[in-house]
């Protein structure tokens, strides 16, 4: 209705505006006029001067001009022209626009293609080029090391023909291996050790950086092997070199600080070392196959833990349970219910599944799902947390290697996450960059597989009942009951296993502070399992499962070191003390290659999971907010309490978080007051400091990217909804009440609603009740909805009420459909430093901005200035005009 | 030049539908069709806007004792479509009793093509339930024989189930054909679970793809024209490009 009387009024206006028209034209005529001067229409409508300049233009160039100019018609060329001038409702600064475009247009060619493009385009090929140079090199790289594998297999070959017993693999070469191993610890033992002076220093790192930068571009796993090792052993001799000649023991400050830095050093050093342990070859285990007989599939209790959180989260979840690809018969779903909620109770017997509630609240999660243990009885336990959404072949997916391994007693999956956490949110590159726990779940779980030592992660997961029993169930002495779990189970000889197919969906903490809440228990948690159940010591570990144990603990205790790097440039600047003893050059040289050959490294067997510096932030984050509960955690194990992580909440208004950034905005100012002493020193410092404050400025500005980044974080943007939508492209097809059917597109869908595309949308005339069908394995369901928003092109959708079925349904034609998730990770670019510090520097001035922008009073003026100024030199910037013939 | 037949079990199964359709489909994808006729109702025409008022047909012609070739008529396009003809009282009983040979010689005509060539015939025949003269149903036979792909179109609606299924002769007759589920309504429950219990019965002999009840098809047909003409942005157009893609697909590597 109301979409009619604003047509119509649109219609009398322009009747009236051009009225005179019809005096002086033929009706065609006039038609053609009134279709040009809506097209020359801006956002705002028009004003008295554009209508005048507008009609002026046209009938001008109705008159004067040949019909096609430029391969333009020639009425539409001042908007082909000038894009970024709106003449229906000039303005004073576009008399200085126009002009600057005009010579602009004559002084230079316009190529259609845009400038980016090119850069890019230019990029590409020169990487082609380089690779091309370079790929006889890597061939005979690649060929003398299949040569020596051959051999190597050879050997191994005529070894084993002699029926000797299977040993432990680093033991199978004997004693040529040995020899040989013992000959390259020497050699490294030597790189590592003997001082070099300044220029064989830098000889020796820039051959190391040349091979390390050619070995790169060899794909593969081998490549990688060699990377590592070279920057192991740049690493080791950077270490060694600290050690052995930076001290400063001429001054107790300095020996302080720089003892202080070195240990942070020496933590960063040992997490690079693990974390090449734990990732040095991720087995990508593949699903195991299921007997075809489903009489010999054996029966799984599904429990779903909920505390406080809202009936509409459980909802989607429970009705992807029921519609799981499983014999209805063993598969028993209950809903463990801590908060106690008639409401959760109701809708369990609405949907026929089971409902737990325990008398007491003891133990949190842990507790709740040890009550369930004893009253439940099938072989085994699937965990899913009440938010993620299990995809329908969640079991077909995650139980056959339990028929195949009966040692098995654990098999995890990752958790995907369909909304943006608060950095993709806040940030506003969701999907765009891949999220904080794509590393794990994409490549460090997968790495501890190979080590028999993948962890459980607290949901999306399934145990086996007996083994879980054998340990007492769910451990419950620390926060972070799933890693202490798979711990005991592994501790009791059981395996584990991880399935790296996203087979599951869930909600993201929504904000930051949310987000920080749950790394905190994570990592006092982790801080406590070192406590109570040291990894390293006790029975029925190997060492390689103590290594990738105690590399996940260790890397939960990021945050003092993280605070260290991020002052310890201010030492030197404020404090005027040398905590690295050493020449600025040589530092340099030691320093820097060990930094690269790192990132080098990280990009290369990371490349796909996280991106180069963005770790950093992620760390940098958290580091003040886990450094002090980490600690605490590490000298008092049993204080802390488990906080569950709020979801599915809504952020209603743009607010700064200005609680949790204030230890960051006080590092920023800390680092700013650097860079101005830093400057003063420059100019009215001793001569032969300047280099030294030069490197130290060089830090301090990187670190003050890193905190403005992590800052940003911190600017929470306005999300209007609670139920998440997730973003797809689908096909889908509306049914209307006359019995058309029309194509459309699925572009987005949430528990309660969709948004689909039409070719046009005003084929719906007056209906408001339709019927949406979507297609899943080649079937096609239809669910009654109603329609609560159009534009020309798009339907908002929202869902009638629907039988039990229909929503079971409803929920497998979206969230829970195999295939979806899977698609997501695809999207992902390997990693290019270069960008993805563009990213971080972009995200920096975000940051920046948004925090001055919420600082006191003079800053926001200051601020709004310059961004205005900016824009006003932007927007008398000239335009690229895309024109063929100009 | 590819032959597809299509049919239907009962009457009113939707075979010219789909065969106008389909052609229409296919000459999106760039091909060129012949359509043809065999129901004696001589309704496909109407698919292809031929005048109703037209009464020329391939079988008015042969009756008449003329070449049947007059009786192509352009569809738009590339598309030709030959009509079955109004056949009046007498007519249709020296039909009826038309020698088989000529019936076969026109099947075999039909099929060794003419110019322009065209690359697919899309055969509308007649309901499997209904009877024919032993005459009529060898010229079915002969161009079923040469067909490279046999359609049934089934609504997933009772009648045309417990005939597929339990008449011995419809079974038999519909053995080598595959089904093309017509007239799904998901959001009608029989209609639905029908369509299941042909899916999983039939799995072997289903087309993946089916055509939903959409009223744009009986609107197209009111004015003569296609869905592809009629409304290209209905369900039922994107149906049947995918059932055209289909077609083609499955029959890849077969010589034409």
């Amino acid at each position: 209705m109301s979409r009619d009387t604003g047509g119509s009024d649109r219609l009398v206006v322009r009747r009236s505006q051009l009225s005179v028209l019809r005096w002086l034209f033929k009706p065609d005529i006039k038609r053609m006029f009134e279709a040009r001067y809506d097209e020359y229409r801006g956002a705002r409508g028009y004003s008295r001067i554009g209508r005048l300049l507008v009609g002026a233009w046209l009938y001008f160039s109705y008159c004067f001009l040949k019909p096609e100019i430029f391969g333009v018609p020639s009425w539409r060329l001042l908007k082909v022209l000038f894009p970024h001038v709106d003449l229906s409702r000039p303005r004073l600064g576009d008399l200085l626009r126009m002009p600057i475009q005009l010579i602009w247009l004559l002084l230079f060619k316009q190529v259609s293609t845009r400038d980016r493009r090119r850069i890019r385009q230019f990029y590409r090929l020169a990487d082609l080029r380089s690779r091309r140079v370079l790929f006889r090199l890597v061939a005979l790289t690649r060929l003398s090391i299949r040569k020596l594998q051959h051999t190597f297999a050879r050997r191994e070959n005529t070894e084993s023909e002699g029926a000797k017993p299977p040993r432990e693999s680093w033991e199978l070469a004997g004693f040529t291996m040995s020899l040989l191993l013992g000959f390259a610890g020497f050699l490294a033992f030597i790189c590592i050790t003997v001082p070099f002076s300044l220029t064989a220093q830098a000889g020796f790192v820039s051959a190391l950086i040349i091979t390390a930068l050619i070995l790169r571009q060899v794909p593969g796993r081998y490549p990688a092997l060699m990377l590592m090792m070279l920057s192991l052993i740049v690493s080791f001799r950077y270490i060694w070199w600290r050690v052995s000649s930076t001290i400063n023991f001429d001054d107790t400050l300095g020996l302080i600080l720089g003892i202080i830095l070195l240990l942070a050093e020496a933590y960063a050093w040992l997490v690079l070392l693990l974390g090449y342990f734990q990732t040095i070859w991720p087995l990508r285990r593949s699903p195991e196959k299921l007997p075809d007989n489903t009489d010999e599939w054996p029966t799984i209790d599904l429990m779903i833990p909920t505390y406080n959180e809202e009936l509409d989260v459980v909802r989607a979840t429970v009705l992807a349970c029921l519609g799981l690809d499983w014999p209805r018969e063993k598969l028993r779903i209950h809903i463990l219910d801590d908060g106690k909620r008639d409401s959760f109770k109701d809708f369990a017997a609405e949907v026929n599944v089971n409902y737990i509630r325990r008398p007491t609240n003891e133990y949190a999660k842990a507790g709740n799902i040890n009550y369930a243990l004893k009253k439940t009885s099938a072989d085994y336990v699937a965990i899913f947390d009440c938010d993620h959404i299990p995809t329908r072949a969640f079991f077909q997916v995650a139980m056959g290697w339990f028929l195949k391994d009966p040692k098995l007693a654990l098999v995890q999956t990752p958790h995907h996450f369909y909304s943006p956490d608060a950095f993709e949110r806040n940030l506003g590159n969701f999907r765009k960059i891949p999220n904080e726990g794509t590393l794990f779940y994409g490549l460090t779980q997968d790495g501890n597989d190979l080590w028999n030592a993948a962890f459980f992660c607290g949901s999306c997961a399934v145990i086996r009942r007996d083994a879980l029993e054998e340990i007492g169930g769910i451990a419950v002495e620390t926060v972070t009951e799933d890693a202490h779990t798979s711990l005991r189970l592994h501790r009791k000889g059981y395996n584990s296993a991880y399935l790296r197919a996203p087979v599951s969906a869930g909600l993201a903490t929504e904000t930051l502070s949310a987000h920080v809440g749950q790394r905190i228990r994570w990592a006092r948690g982790m801080a406590q399992i070192l406590r109570l159940d040291n990894p390293l010591v006790g029975p029925g570990l190997n060492w390689r499962q103590r290594l990738c144990y105690f590399n996940a603990m260790l890397h939960f205790l990021a945050g003092i070191p993280r605070l260290v790097f991020l002052t310890a440039p201010l030492a030197f600047l404020l404090l005027h003390t040398y905590i690295i003893f050493a020449p600025a050059a040589l530092l340099l040289l030691y320093v820097l290659p060990h930094m690269f050959l790192a990132s080098v490294v990280n990009s290369t067997t990371q490349g796909k999971y996280r991106y180069s510096f963005w770790g950093e932030v992620y760390e940098i984050v958290l580091s003040w907010y886990v450094a002090r509960p980490t600690t605490v955690a590490l000298f008092a194990p049993d204080k802390g309490k488990f906080n569950v992580t709020a979801k599915g909440g809504k952020v209603e208004n743009f607010y700064y978080d200005w609680v949790i950034s204030k230890p960051y905005i006080f590092l920023i100012l800390l680092n700013i007051a650097g860079i101005i002493w830093g400057g003063v020193r420059i100019a009215f410092g001793p001569e032969d400091e300047v280099a030294a404050v030069l490197v130290n400025l060089g830090w301090v500005l990187y670190n003050l990217i890193l905190l403005c980044a992590a800052v940003a974080v911190a600017g929470e943007v306005k999300q209007v909804r609670s139920a998440p939508r997730v973003e797809v492209d689908m096909p889908a097809s509306i049914r209307l009440p006359n019995g058309r059917a029309y194509q459309a597109s699925l572009r987005d869908f949430s528990i309660g609603g969709l948004r689909i595309d039409l070719e046009d949308s005003s084929v719906v005339g007056d209906y408001t009740r339709v019927d949406i069908q979507l297609q899943r394995a080649n079937r096609t369901f239809s669910f009654p909805a109603r329609i609560v928003f159009s534009n020309n092109q798009m339907l908002g959708l929202r869902l009638e009420p629907m039988t039990r079925q229909q929503k079971i349904d409803y929920v497998q034609c979206t969230f829970a459909r195999a295939d979806l998730w899977v698609r997501w990770k695809r999207d992902y670019d390997i990693d290019r430093p270069g960008v993805s510090f563009g990213q971080v520097v972009s995200a920096a001035a975000q940051g920046l901005r948004i925090s001055l922008e919420s600082g006191p009073r003079p800053l926001p003026w200051i601020v709004r200035g310059i961004s205005f100024i900016i824009r006003s030199l932007r927007s008398v910037a000239p335009v690229r005009v895309e024109a063929k013939a100009l | 030049m590819r032959v597809v037949v299509v049919r239907s079990v009962r009457g009113g199964g939707g075979s010219s539908t789909v065969a106008a359709n389909l052609a229409a489909a296919m000459q999106q994808l760039g091909y060129s069709c012949l359509l043809l006729d065999l129901c004696q109702s001589n309704d496909l025409r109407l698919h292809a806007s031929v005048d109703p008022c037209e009464p020329d047909g391939w079988a008015r012609r042969l009756v008449a004792d003329q070449a049947w070739e007059v009786a192509v008529f352009g569809a738009g396009g590339s598309c030709r479509v030959i009509p079955f003809g109004e056949l009046d009282g007498d007519a249709y009983e020296r039909f009826l009793a038309f020698p088989q040979e000529a019936l076969v010689a026109f099947a075999e005509q039909v099929q060794a093509g003419f110019s322009p060539a065209a690359d697919w015939l899309i055969v509308d025949a007649p309901p499997l339930v209904s009877q024919h003269s032993a005459a009529f149903e060898s010229m079915l036979h002969a161009f079923s024989k040469s067909a490279s792909l046999r359609l049934l179109a089934v609504p997933p609606e009772a009648p045309a189930y417990t005939s597929l299924r339990f008449s011995t002769r419809v079974r038999n007759a519909a053995a080598d054909y595959h089904l093309l589920l017509n007239r799904a309504a998901p959001e009608v429950a029989i209609n639905r679970d029908l369509s299941l219990v042909f899916r999983q019965e039939f799995a072997s002999r289903m087309v993946p793809i089916r055509i939903g009840a959409d009223s744009a098809l009986a609107e197209a047909f009111a004015s003569l024209r296609t869905v592809f003409q009629y409304s290209p942005d209905s369900e039922a157009a994107r149906e049947f490009h995918a059932l055209a893609i289909w077609c083609q697909a499955s029959l890849v590597g077969e010589r034409s």
